[in-house]
C-alpha cells in the first residue's frame, strides 16, 4: 500500500493538517501536499479511468506531465474538470471526484471496452463508422457523443475573475530550477530587466530531490541561496505558479499564473494571464522522465521512477512496501537509493543494460538492494493494483523467468528534454542517438523579425542530464542571450561541480526484446487515450507512414496531456515499424498551450458588464429607465419599441407609428455617423465619395447623398448638411460611422493625399433627437427660440440657432413621410432637452418612439435602408434611384464599374413595393418562384424579399424586394412560398405605399 | 483638466488606486500642417505654447496633446473652448486647418495612487514603465479605442469616447480591485 512515512517530506508541514473529499470520502493531508500526494498518503492509488478501454489507472508522475490522475475540481460555480491532481495544491475543503467511470470508480460497466480490445484496434472507428452512411448521423454519432469526453462540463456559471497583464522585458527565463535559477543570476548583473517564472510554488526544480548536495553546500542551501541573491536586484522579477503557456512571434510569450487555486477562499482574481513581449526568452523547462514499455506497464502502481522519489523526499510517501525499480539508466538508482534511505523496501532493480549502471548502481549495491542487469519485466500480476512482476533476460523472454512480490513498480526508460517552448515558434531539434533524445538544434534557433535566434534552451532542456553540464550550459547560453538582448556580463571561470560517473542509457522501446503479440498488446504507450504498441505498428502496416498520421489515427498523444510521456516511445516503436531512423520519422508539431489552461484567463475581464462594450447614447439610461426594449445596432443598444404594461412588442410598434403619424414622436437619433468634411478640396472630395454633387449644396442646405464602392455597390447612405464655403457635415448610417470615416481616411491618405481636405468623426459630439409627426413644429415653438416656420426653415435646410435653452442645429429632414425635425444639441445637453421634448409635448401625447416604428415608417414611405436593400451586392440602379447619381460628374466611386456589363444588364433584379392579396406578412428574406430549375435542380427563382413589415398605417402586411424587371411589371401576381409549404400571393407595386406625393412632410 | 483640482466628479472608484471620471473638459481637435513654420508661429500665438513633439504632451495651463501626424488635442476648462477656438481661427484663417470642439464626444478619467501604471498595464498593450511624463499614448483599453499620459509618477489621465465611459469606468473599477495588485512595478 501507499502511505504517509513515519517523518520526512520537504514540502509539507506536518502540523498543519488538512481535511479534503475524494469521490465523498473524508480524507486527510498536510498544508503543501499536492493533491495526488495527499490520496496517495491514503492508499489511493487508483484515480481514474483511462478513456476509451475504461482501464484503471493510477498516479504515474508528480507534474504536470500526469497522463491518468485528472479529476473533477470542485463544486458548482467553482467545477472544473480534468484538472491534474499532481499540479493541485492541497487546501482545506477541496472536493475532487474521478472522472470517466459508472456508476463508480471500482466499479465501472464501461470496462467491457477492455474485454472487447481486439475489436477495437487503432482506426476502428474509422473503419466502422463509416458504412451505411446514414447510420453516422442517427446512430452513430448520438451515441458516440455520449460516450465521449472524459470530464463533465460544468453546470453553473463560473463566479472567478480573471485578468491580463501585459508586461515587457528584455530576458523571460522560464522554469525556475538550478538551471533557470542560474541563468537569472548570470543574466541579473547586465542590469536587463528579467522576469524568471516557474510553474510550481518552489523554486530549485529536481534538484532538492536529486541531489543532496551541490558543491560545498546542501542543495536546500544552494537554491535557497540562489533566490535570496536574485531577490536582491531590482531587475528580475521572480513568480512562482506560472507557467509559461506558449511561445509566438516577435519574443510574445504568455504566462499563466495561478494566484487562486491553491487557497480555500478566493481572494482576488483567480488567473492572470500575462502577454508578454520579450527581447529574449531562455527556456530552461527541464526535462520528462519516460516510462518503459512492458507488457501491463499501465496497471495502477507503475509510476515513473522520478515520481517514486519525489513523492518520497518532498512529501515523505512510500508509494509502496515493496517498490521494485525498473530502469535502463543509472538516473533510477536514485530512487532506490532514496527509498532505502527512508525505510522502504525495494525488493529488485531490473536494469535492462547487460553492462549495468555506474558509481550509482555501486552505492546500491552497496546498501544490499538486489541488482538483476541484462532483465526485463515480462508480467504485471494485478489488475486494479501491482501484486508482483515476472522478469526474465530482457533479449530472451523464455530466459530467467522469476516471480517477484512487489505493489509499486518505478519505472525509467530514460529522459526526454521539455522542448516544447522552445519549439513553438519554429526552434528545429536534432536526435542525439547516445542518450536517445531530442534536443534543441543550437543552430537552428527559432527566429525573431530580424532573422536572430530569440529564444534558447539551456540546461537538462537543452539534452544536457548531468548536473555539472546543466549549470555550465545555464551559464554558458545564457551569456550569448544577454549579449543578444543588449547587456554586458563579467565573463568569470566557472567552477565545476563534481558528480559521481554515470553509465550510459541503452535505449529500450520495448521490453522484453523479443515480446510477442499477445505481450505488444498489452503494451500501452499512451495511458489516458489507450494506445498500444499494437496499435502503432497496426498504423504503421496500414500505410500511415507521417507520424502525424499516425497520430490522429491511434490517437497517441492527442489526450489532454498531450503524449508528454508517450510520444517518444510511440514514434521510436512507429520508425522501427517502417524501418526507419527516429530522426527520419521525427515528432509530431509542439503547440501551446504547455498543459491547459482556463479559458477563464484568456477572457480576462471581458465577462459580464465588460464582455462587450456597449456604447450608450446621453439618453441611454433614460430608455432603460422607461421600459424600453433595447436591441444591438453595432456596439450601441438602441430602444427597439417601449412596450406599456402588458404590450406586446408588436402592439407597442403600432402604438408608436399610430401616435407619431397623428401626432407626435420623438426618436433618439444620436448614433447616426457625423462626419465634418473642411478644406479647400472638400467639396471635389464628396463629389467622389457621393453618386450624386455636393459640392453645389447650397450652404443651410441638405442633400441625400449615396456612397458606393469602387465595385459600384452601395455601402452607405445619408444626409449631407453644407455648413460653410469648405465645409460639409455629412450623415452616415449607424454602422458606417467609423467605417466610412475610414473610408474617407484611406482616399485621403493613399490616393488623394495632395487634396485639402480634413475629416473628424463628430458623432459623439452631439445627441441628435427626432422631432416628427404633424404637431412637430407646435412643439418646437412652445420650447420656442429660432424661427422654425415653414418659410424660415424649409424642407431639406437646416439652421443653427437656441431652442429654449439649448444650443441647437436643426436639420428639416424627413425619415418618416411625416413632418420632421432631427435637432442636434452638444451631447451634453442632450438627456436635458430630450426631457424637455417629453414635457412640453405631453399636451400632444407626444411618444418616444424606437427603431422598429422608425423601419416601419420608412418602409411605408419606400425608403430604402442599407443592410435591408442593400446587401453588398446591390447597386443604387437597382434600387430605382438613378436620380440621386450625377449625370454631371466625370467621376465618382463606383462609377465605372456600374458601367459593367452586368451592372447594366436590364434583367437585373430591381427594387419594387410588393402587397399580399391576403394582406399578411411576408417573411422577410422569402424568395419568388419562378417557372423551370435551375442548374443544381433547385426551383428558380425571380426575386426576393428585402424589407417586410404589418403597417399600422395601411393595416396590412407591406414588403419591398428586389424582382427582375420588377418596374415593369406593375400589376403583376407572384408566389413566395414558406417554409410550411403554403405560398404567400402578392401583387407587384410601387415601393411608396404612403403619401407619394410627400404632402405631409413638406408643410 | 487633470490638473484642475476643482473640476467635479462624475464617479469614482477606490481599489488599491482611486479612480474618478470627471465632469466634461474642454477639448478642441487642431488639424494642419505641423511642418509649417507659419501655421507652428499661429498656433503658438494662439495656445500660448508651442506644438508637442510626437507622441508627447505639453503640460501647461491648457494641456496640448500630440494625437497624430497632422492632429491635436487642446484639453482646457469646458467653457474657454470658444473663446480658444476663436483665437486659433483668427490665427489660422488663410492656411488649410480644421477646428473641431470635441468636448461632448470624449469622457476623461483619472487614476492616482502608487498602482496606476500597473492597472493600466491590465489593460493597455503599452510597455508603460518606460513610460515618461509628457508622454502620450494612443491605445486600446481592453476593446476600446484610448489615450492616456502620465501627469505624475503616481496619477494618469486617460481619455476615450463618451459612448464607452461606463465601459471604461467598469474596466478601470474591475483591474483596480483590491487584492488584485500585481506587484511588478
Amino acid at each position: 500500500m501507499s502511505k504517509r512515512l513515519p517523518e520526512g517530506g520537504l514540502f509539507i508541514d506536518r502540523n498543519k493538517p488538512i481535511k479534503f473529499e475524494f469521490n465523498g470520502k473524508k480524507l486527510s493531508g498536510f498544508e503543501g501536499d499536492t493533491l495526488a500526494s495527499a490520496l496517495l498518503s491514503n492508499d489511493q492509488v487508483l484515480v481514474g479511468r483511462s478513456f476509451k478501454y475504461h482501464r484503471p489507472r493510477g498516479i504515474v508522475a508528480s507534474g504536470s506531465e500526469e497522463p491518468n490522475a485528472l479529476i473533477n475540481l470542485g463544486e458548482k460555480e467553482k467545477f472544473e474538470p480534468n484538472q491534474r491532481a499532481t499540479t493541485t495544491e492541497l487546501f482545506d475543503g477541496l472536493k475532487a471526484a474521478s472522472q470517466n467511470h459508472w456508476p463508480s470508480l471500482n466499479f465501472d460497466i464501461g470496462v467491457v471496452n477492455n474485454y472487447l480490445a481486439r475489436f477495437l484496434p487503432a482506426g476502428f472507428y474509422y473503419k466502422m463508422f463509416i458504412h451505411p452512411r446514414p447510420f453516422w448521423k442517427y446512430i452513430y454519432e448520438p451515441f458516440i457523443r455520449q460516450s465521449a469526453g472524459l470530464g463533465r462540463a460544468p453546470s453553473q456559471k463560473d463566479h472567478s475573475q480573471y485578468e491580463h497583464f501585459y508586461a515587457f522585458y528584455d530576458l523571460v527565463i522560464v522554469g525556475g530550477g538550478i538551471s533557470g535559477l542560474n541563468a537569472a543570476l548570470t543574466a541579473a548583473e547586465s542590469g536587463l530587466k528579467i522576469l524568471i517564472i516557474e510553474q510550481t510554488p518552489e523554486w530549485g526544480g529536481r534538484c532538492l530531490v536529486d541531489f543532496s548536495t551541490i558543491g560545498d553546500e546542501t542543495s536546500a542551501e544552494y537554491v535557497s541561496r540562489l533566490v535570496s541573491e536574485l531577490k536582491k536586484f531590482h531587475n528580475v522579477t521572480m513568480r512562482s505558479r506560472m507557467m509559461g503557456a506558449g511561445v509566438y512571434d516577435h519574443g510574445y510569450i504568455l504566462g499563466y499564473e495561478r494566484l487562486n487555486d491553491h487557497l480555500a477562499e478566493e481572494d482576488g482574481p483567480r488567473h492572470r494571464l500575462w502577454r508578454i513581449r520579450a527581447k529574449q526568452i531562455i527556456t530552461a523547462t527541464g526535462s520528462i522522465e519516460r516510462p518503459i514499455s512492458f507488457p501491463s506497464n499501465d496497471i495502477p502502481g507503475v509510476m515513473l521512477a522520478s515520481a517514486v522519489r519525489d513523492y518520497a523526499v518532498n512529501f515523505g510517501i512510500a508509494t509502496g512496501n515493496k517498490i521494485a525499480v525498473y530502469t535502463n539508466n543509472d538516473d533510477a538508482y536514485r530512487t532506490a537509493i532514496t527509498l532505502n534511505e527512508v525505510g522502504v523496501e525495494v525488493p529488485i532493480i531490473v536494469d535492462a543494460r547487460k553492462s549495468g549502471g555506474g558509481a550509482l548502481a555501486e552505492r546500491a549495491k552497496a546498501l544490499g538492494i538486489r541488482v538483476e542487469n541484462g532483465k526485463a519485466i515480462s508480467k504485471v500480476f494485478g489488475k486494479k493494483r501491482v501484486e508482483a512482476i515476472s522478469i526474465c533476460e530482457h533479449k530472451d523472454s523464455g530466459k530467467g523467468n522469476e516471480k517477484i512480490a512487489c505493489d509499486c513498480i518505478a519505472m525509467s526508460g530514460g529522459w526526454s528534454p521539455v522542448v516544447h517552448l522552445y519549439s513553438h515558434c519554429g526552434g528545429k531539434l536534432k536526435w542525439d542517438e547516445k542518450m536517445a533524445l531530442f534536443k534543441p538544434d543550437s543552430s537552428a534557433k527559432p527566429t525573431s523579425h530580424d532573422g536572430l535566434p530569440f529564444v534558447t534552451a539551456v540546461g537538462s532542456a537543452n539534452g544536457f542530464l548531468l548536473i555539472q553540464e546543466v549549470l555550465k550550459d545555464a551559464r554558458e547560453g545564457c551569456l550569448e542571450v544577454v549579449e543578444a538582448s543588449g547587456g554586458k556580463v563579467k565573463k568569470e571561470s566557472f567552477k565545476l561541480i563534481e558528480q559521481e560517473y554515470e553509465n550510459s542509457l541503452e535505449a529500450i522501446w520495448i521490453a522484453p526484446q523479443d515480446a510477442d503479440i499477445k505481450k505488444r498488446s498489452k503494451i500501452w504507450l499512451d495511458f489516458q487515450n489507450d494506445v498500444k504498441i499494437n496499435d502503432v505498428e497496426l498504423a504503421a502496416r496500414e500505410g500511415f507512414e507521417s507520424v502525424e498520421h499516425t497520430k490522429r489515427y491511434t490517437t497517441l498523444g492527442m489526450a489532454t496531456d498531450q503524449g508528454k510521456l508517450s510520444n517518444i516511445n510511440g514514434l521510436a516503436i512507429l520508425s522501427s515499424s517502417l524501418g526507419k531512423e527516429i530522426p527520419k520519422v521525427g515528432t509530431t508539431t509542439f503547440r501551446p498551450p504547455y498543459t491547459p489552461i482556463s479559458l477563464g484567463s484568456i477572457g480576462g475581464s471581458a465577462r459580464d458588464d465588460l464582455f462587450q462594450p456597449v456604447r450608450k447614447t446621453p439618453m441611454h439610461d433614460w430608455h432603460e429607465n422607461n421600459g424600453a426594449y433595447m436591441e444591438p445596432v453595432g456596439q450601441w443598444r438602441r430602444p427597439f419599441c417601449y412596450p406599456q404594461a402588458e404590450e406586446t412588442y408588436a402592439k407597442a410598434v403600432e402604438r408608436e407609428i399610430n401616435q407619431t403619424r397623428s401626432s407626435l414622436g420623438i426618436l433618439d437619433a444620436s448614433t447616426l455617423g457625423k462626419l465634418l468634411v473642411t478644406g479647400p478640396d472638400a467639396g471635389k472630395f464628396l463629389d467622389m465619395l457621393y453618386t450624386n454633387m455636393m459640392s453645389t449644396l447650397k450652404i443651410g442646405r441638405c442633400r441625400y447623398g449615396l456612397m458606393c464602392s469602387e465595385n459600384g455597390f452601395l455601402i452607405d447612405d445619408g444626409v449631407v448638411a453644407r455648413i460653410d464655403d469648405q465645409t460639409w457635415l455629412c450623415h452616415t448610417t449607424t454602422g458606417g460611422a467609423d467605417s466610412i470615416h475610414a473610408h474617407m481616411e484611406e482616399w485621403l491618405q493613399t490616393e488623394w493625399w495632395d487634396w485639402k481636405v480634413y475629416v473628424t468623426n463628430v458623432t459623439e459630439q452631439y445627441a441628435q433627437i427626432g422631432v416628427v409627426g404633424p404637431n412637430a413644429r407646435k412643439l418646437l415653438e412652445k420650447i420656442g427660440g429660432v424661427d422654425v416656420s415653414r418659410e424660415a426653415l424649409g424642407f431639406m435646410e437646416w439652421k443653427d440657432g437656441n431652442l429654449g435653452k439649448y444650443d441647437a442645429r436643426i436639420f428639416r429632414i424627413s425619415f418618416s413621410g411625416e413632418l420632421s425635425f432631427e435637432i442636434a444639441v452638444p451631447a451634453k445637453q442632450g438627456l436635458a432637452f430630450w426631457g424637455e421634448l417629453i414635457e412640453a409635448g405631453k399636451e400632444f401625447q407626444v411618444m418616444p418612439y424606437g427603431t422598429e416604428a422608425l423601419h416601419v415608417m420608412r418602409a411605408e414611405k419606400g425608403f430604402i435602408m442599407i443592410g435591408d436593400e442593400t446587401d453588398g451586392t446591390v447597386i443604387p440602379q437597382d434600387l430605382n434611384l438613378d436620380w440621386a447619381i450625377s449625370k454631371k460628374k466625370d467621376d465618382y466611386l463606383g462609377k465605372r464599374a456600374q458601367e459593367r456589363s452586368f451592372m447594366v444588364n436590364p434583367s437585373r433584379w430591381k427594387l419594387v413595393g410588393l402587397e399580399t392579396l391576403d394582406g399578411s406578412v411576408l417573411p422577410d428574406g422569402a424568395y419568388a418562384t419562378a417557372e423551370g430549375v435551375n442548374s443544381n435542380g433547385q426551383k428558380s427563382t425571380q426575386g426576393r424579399i428585402t424589407s417586410s413589415y404589418f403597417s399600422p398605417t395601411l393595416k396590412r402586411g407591406i414588403a419591398m424586394g428586389l424582382v427582375m424587371n420588377g418596374p415593369d411589371r406593375g400589376g403583376e401576381i407572384i408566389e413566395f412560398p414558406k417554409i410550411d409549404g403554403t405560398v404567400i400571393r402578392a401583387k407587384i407595386t410601387s415601393p411608396v405605399f404612403y403619401d407619394p406625393d410627400g404632402e405631409k412632410q413638406n408643410v | 483638466m487633470s490638473d484642475n483640482k476643482n473640476e467635479g466628479v462624475v464617479r469614482s472608484y477606490s481599489g488599491y488606486v482611486k479612480v474618478s471620471e470627471k465632469m466634461k473638459t474642454g477639448m478642441l481637435t487642431v488639424r494642419g500642417d505641423f511642418r509649417s513654420s507659419k501655421f507652428k508661429t499661429s498656433f503658438t500665438k494662439a495656445v500660448g505654447t508651442k506644438l508637442p513633439k510626437d507622441r508627447k504632451l505639453i503640460l501647461a495651463k491648457n494641456n496640448v496633446a500630440w494625437m497624430s501626424p497632422d492632429e491635436l488635442l487642446i484639453l482646457c476648462d469646458y467653457a474657454d473652448v470658444s473663446s480658444l477656438s476663436q483665437n486659433l481661427q483668427m490665427e489660422l484663417k488663410d492656411q488649410h486647418h480644421m477646428l473641431v470642439n470635441v468636448s461632448d464626444a470624449r469622457a476623461l478619467f483619472e487614476i492616482s495612487g502608487s498602482g496606476s501604471r500597473e492597472v493600466i498595464a491590465k489593460l493597455a498593450p503599452v510597455n508603460i514603465a518606460t513610460l515618461e511624463i509628457g508622454e502620450i499614448r494612443r491605445t486600446r483599453f481592453s476593446q476600446i479605442a484610448a489615450a492616456f499620459w502620465l501627469t505624475s509618477e503616481t496619477s494618469v489621465s486617460v481619455i476615450c469616447f463618451s459612448s464607452v465611459a461606463d465601459y471604461m469606468f467598469n474596466l478601470l473599477k474591475t483591474s483596480s480591485m483590491p487584492n488584485s495588485k500585481v506587484g511588478d512595478f
